[in-house]
């Protein structure tokens, strides 16, 4: 996404229309996170009622096969329909499975050598109920909210293709889903092999956590890409995103009355409702940041039309807003990383 | 609510963009809360490893932490002959539930802890099947109270009693054994020997409790005679059992947090003390 050269007497950079249009709301958010839970629903139903005793016939090596294909499954089809929420401007299919990518890395290669290694989480998780919620919220939840900011901060933040806010949310989200199959790969091969039934459900909860509290965080990235912050504004999102990831996992296993009963769809149901209430908490904040940019759009710093930057900003950013230099728009905003371009066409 | 949703929305007051100094520092923040989140997680983890209950044995109510997680297990009366506490880790990924016993008898006239020892170990040898003495050592417990520790092997069939048909288990056990007020107190720590390594951390709350301390200086092997290994009963040399007038059980207190450094004893299995010595003087000996 690259910035014009604005038309004359319009120093804004950007075309007022445009940004009107894609400060729009996505309305496709609810829709996708609904047609999201129904998918998964139905995935979990294949496997509970359709196909009930497929892994009755595999071996144990069959099993882990099968298993390991379906740790991949929910996290898929998140991410597919995830992408189909930037309807308007889809990111490249590319740089979202390369996002979903560097999130398994760091999964593998810092998520659980860290989690299982150094804090040896087994251990002492689960003496009681406090130790949990306060161990899932500052190790699972810290740890993982950092490796997603890590992956999309290490891949797209620089790059053209992150040109709006919406697309913080969707690369968070893929960096998240990384993380979360990786930990369905773990499950199924500690447990060697899976019980179809059970393992969809915690598949499907696990992946949906990540991806929802990836989301979260995605919300602030993409805020902390185009505006100036205040230096406590991206470490209160890396927060709130980690406690509820944190809470979401404790909740579930006290929700959870044991493996072996109906109390998995209660898990999958309470995931669900979880994800969806976090999706609706984002998708407001989305709306209304897009509506102020709307409505700003139009504004310099000071208030007057705004102008773009030069490159060499940092030094020289409030001399140009104050002179109101004439430097136009039509920077390239690959060339300008901290032209505010969201929206542009 | 409303003001932190608008500082959520719409956190910059202008629209100006932000600076690569400005995102390196928005890097540099995320690193540090990720790094004392971590710090914190750390605490709370040590905070659990080290949480403990205690109870108090002896004429000299001596105190003797145990992890919090363990309980404490009801002895029957027929078979608590010395038994003062008993705890078990409900948790023990084994058959056998890790264990700690504390037992205590009075001492016999003239009887020195080397001595009261020596009756044990032929006592244990006899009585428990495959019995393997591996090391014995000097050291101190509590107020510089001299102590003698001994690490023995032997096998257990933790599933006989239910009928069940487990496999029996190789039981690696160490014994503190000290005198307290006229009493020769044995602290006995087990656990199934492959689950013995994993075990140092729960035992060292005890041994913390215990101020177990090797010797400062290099200790001579105690004049203790050879032990039986996995020989039979020998008749007329099993200790009787102690009369009456064996101290009731301890009293158990809150969980407190453990302190003290964590045992570092020679009883890791990996190095082996010979139980007997041709030559050898025994500080503090009979």
């Amino acid at each position: 996404m690259q910035a014009t050269a604005s038309p004359a007497g319009d120093t804004s950079g950007v075309s007022s229309g445009d940004t009107q249009s894609s400060a729009r709301n996505r309305p496709s958010l609810w829709w996708s996170s609904l047609w999201a839970f129904v998918g998964l629903l139905a995935f979990v139903g294949i496997f509970n009622f359709l196909l009930p005793d497929l892994g009755a016939n595999l071996d144990e090596a069959g099993l882990i096969a099968l298993g390991l294909l379906f740790s991949l499954v929910p996290a898929v089809l998140w991410l597919v329909i995830f992408y189909r929420i930037d309807s308007r401007e889809p990111e490249p299919k590319r740089l979202v499975a390369g996002v979903y990518a560097v999130g398994l890395l760091l999964a593998a290669g810092i998520y659980l050598p860290i989690l299982n290694g150094v804090f040896a989480v087994d251990t002492w998780l689960y003496q009681n109920w406090w130790v949990q919620l306060v161990g899932e919220v500052l190790v699972i939840g810290m740890l993982g909210m950092g490796l997603v900011y890590l992956a999309v901060r290490a891949t797209v933040f620089d790059n053209p293709e992150f040109d709006e806010r919406l697309d913080g949310i969707i690369y968070a989200m893929a960096a998240g889903l990384g993380i979360g199959t990786v930990i369905n790969f773990m499950y199924v091969w500690q447990h060697g092999g899976v019980d179809l039934g059970i393992g969809s459900i915690r598949m499907v909860t696990n992946a949906l956590g990540y991806a929802t509290f990836g989301g979260v965080l995605g919300y602030f990235i993409g805020q902390v890409r185009f505006e100036k912050t205040p230096v406590y504004y991206l470490p209160a999102g890396v927060i709130v995103a980690a406690f509820l990831n944190g809470f979401y996992f404790f909740a579930l296993d006290h929700a959870a009355r044991g493996p072996f009963d109906t109390a998995g769809w209660r898990d999958l149901l309470l995931a669900g409702f979880l994800a969806i209430v976090a999706l609706a908490f984002v998708g407001a904040l989305v709306r209304r940041s897009n509506e102020e940019t709307a409505r700003v759009s139009q504004l310099s710093a000071s208030g007057d039309a705004w102008v773009p930057l030069p490159v060499d900003a940092s030094a020289t950013a409030p001399a140009a807003v104050a002179s109101g230099a004439g430097a136009t728009g039509g920077e390239d905003a690959s060339a300008n990383p901290t032209a505010n371009t969201e929206g542009a066409q | 609510m409303t003001m932190w949703i608008e500082r959520l929305a719409k956190p910059s007051p202008t629209n100006e963009p932000p600076t690569r100094a400005e995102w390196r520092r928005n890097d540099l923040m995320v690193g540090l809360l990720v790094l004392f989140a971590l710090f914190l997680a750390v605490g709370v983890r040590n905070q659990v490893y080290n949480a403990s209950k205690s109870a108090k044995v002896g004429p000299s109510e001596l105190r003797i932490a145990y992890p919090e997680a363990w309980r404490a297990q009801t002895v029957k009366a027929e078979e608590a002959g010395n038994v003062l506490v008993q705890v078990i880790n409900p948790g023990s990924p084994s058959l056998y539930d890790t264990r700690i016993t504390v037992e205590g008898r009075p001492l016999r006239t003239d009887e020195s802890l080397e001595k009261a020892r020596f009756d044990r170990s032929i006592k244990l040898a006899t009585s428990l099947p495959s019995f393997r003495e591996l090391a014995a050592e000097q050291m101190t417990v509590y107020d510089g109270r001299p102590a003698l520790v001994s690490s023995y092997a032997y096998v257990d069939d933790p599933t006989r009693a239910t009928g069940s048909n487990g496999l029996p288990v190789v039981v690696e056990a160490q014994d503190i054994m000290f005198i307290d007020g006229g009493q020769f107190v044995v602290v006995t720590l087990a656990a199934d020997a492959a689950a013995w390594n994993d075990e140092q951390r729960n035992f060292g709350i005890v041994t913390n409790s215990l101020k177990l301390t090797p010797l400062p200086e290099p200790a001579a092997t105690p004049n203790v005679a050879p032990t039986a290994s996995g020989a039979g009963p020998a008749s007329g040399t099993v200790e009787p059992a102690p009369g009456a007038g064996v101290p009731a059980s301890g009293t158990v207190e809150p969980a407190t947090p453990a302190a003290g450094k964590p045992f570092s004893g020679s009883q890791q299995g990996s190095t082996r003390v010979p139980a007997a010595t041709p030559a050898g003087q025994s500080e503090g000996g009979d």
